[in-house]
């Protein structure tokens, strides 16, 4: 990101927002889930959320 | 140059919204053939426009309760493993190697197209705890549906996922005939919900490039605003169509679309 214009860092900002956004809707569905009491399918959504989050991490390390 | 790639855009989110995959089968072929990028390059840009077109057509489908988000999330698990496997392995293959397997796909899932039907599933059939329900736009009436060969189904949607990021594409192809077919999940629900999935996949993948610097900002940018516009097209136009004949002309341009790629891998462009 380095020496990026003022248009360019908007452009990365925003490819970023879209690109986590589809994560950040499974975010809402869990605590949407918790809210009815339904933990079964909650902790697959957090299930999820977790294992993305360690599998992009192990991969972008090594 | 702009304009364009916004149009690339459109025509995938049209596609994309219509039969529940992400339009990376399109736009990887043209960012290929026709701005003469590399199958890697293209698969990168084209994931960020999958989650712009899954954005776009879920945030309709989830609304009006067709996308069955339960079973998307279950299936995400399995597929999301293989989407980090694809995006890892996609490094260590050639780009020739790699427009082969993206045309062999693209032949895979017109095939499938014209040559497997849809399971109609019978209005009555559920009962028990996989049973689902969505209100039916045309039909003008709830239908419900029991899901069957859960555990197989996933395990199946681990090769969509490896798949999905090797390519560039959101992996609906052949995510939507898994639930059809083997989980007995009606057309309509699939797609739906396959809309849902690919978002998921495609950050997945989009995630790793971006990170490692591997995504061009400007024609990413344009194919998601393309996408996320063709997307509310789509939703907007799906229960108007022929689904079976717009299958059939579909599944005619992939194997055009294979043909050119296979070409172009060979030398011969």
């Amino acid at each position: 990101m380095e020496s990026l214009g003022m248009g360019e860092t908007a452009l990365w900002l925003g490819i970023l927002v879209l690109i986590v956004s589809p994560m950040l809707g499974v975010a809402v569905s869990m605590a949407s889930l918790f809210r009815e009491r339904d933990l079964k399918w909650a902790g697959v959504a957090l299930l999820l959320i977790a294992m993305t989050a360690v599998a992009t991490l192990i991969s972008y390390l090594f | 140059m702009l304009f364009s790639l916004i149009l690339v855009g459109v025509l995938a989110g049209v596609t994309g919204a219509l039969f529940g995959i992400g339009g990376g089968m399109l736009i990887v072929p043209i960012l290929v053939i026709f701005y003469g990028l590399a199958a890697k390059d293209a698969a990168a840009i084209s994931l960020v426009g999958i989650v712009a077109t899954s954005v776009g057509a879920s945030a309709v489908y989830v609304d009006k309760g067709i996308s069955n988000i339960r079973l998307g999330l279950f299936l995400e698990i399995t597929t999301v493993i293989g989407a980090i496997a694809g995006v890892v392995a996609a490094t260590y293959i050639s780009n020739a190697a790699l427009t082969v397997i993206f045309s062999l796909v693209l032949v895979y899932s017109g095939a499938k197209m014209i040559f497997n039907p849809e399971l109609a599933v019978e209005p009555g059939d559920c009962s028990g705890k996989r049973c689902f329900t969505y209100y039916d736009d045309v039909q003008k009436k709830d239908v419900g549906y029991q899901i069957r060969n859960t555990k197989s189904g996933a395990a199946m949607c681990t090769v969509a996922g490896v798949l999905a990021s090797m390519t560039g594409i959101g992996g609906g192809a052949i995510k939507v005939p898994i639930m059809n077919l083997h989980m007995h999940v009606p057309i309509k629900a699939a797609a739906a919900t396959s809309n849902y999935m690919i978002g998921i996949t495609a950050f997945a993948g989009a995630v790793l490039y971006f990170a490692m610097g591997d995504i061009s900002l400007t024609f990413a940018g344009a194919v998601a605003v393309g996408g996320f516009i063709g997307s509310m097209i789509g939703t907007k136009i799906t229960s108007h169509v022929d689904g079976k004949s717009l299958k059939r002309y579909f599944s005619v341009l992939l194997f055009f679309i294979a043909t050119v790629m296979m070409m172009d891998a060979g030398g011969l462009f």
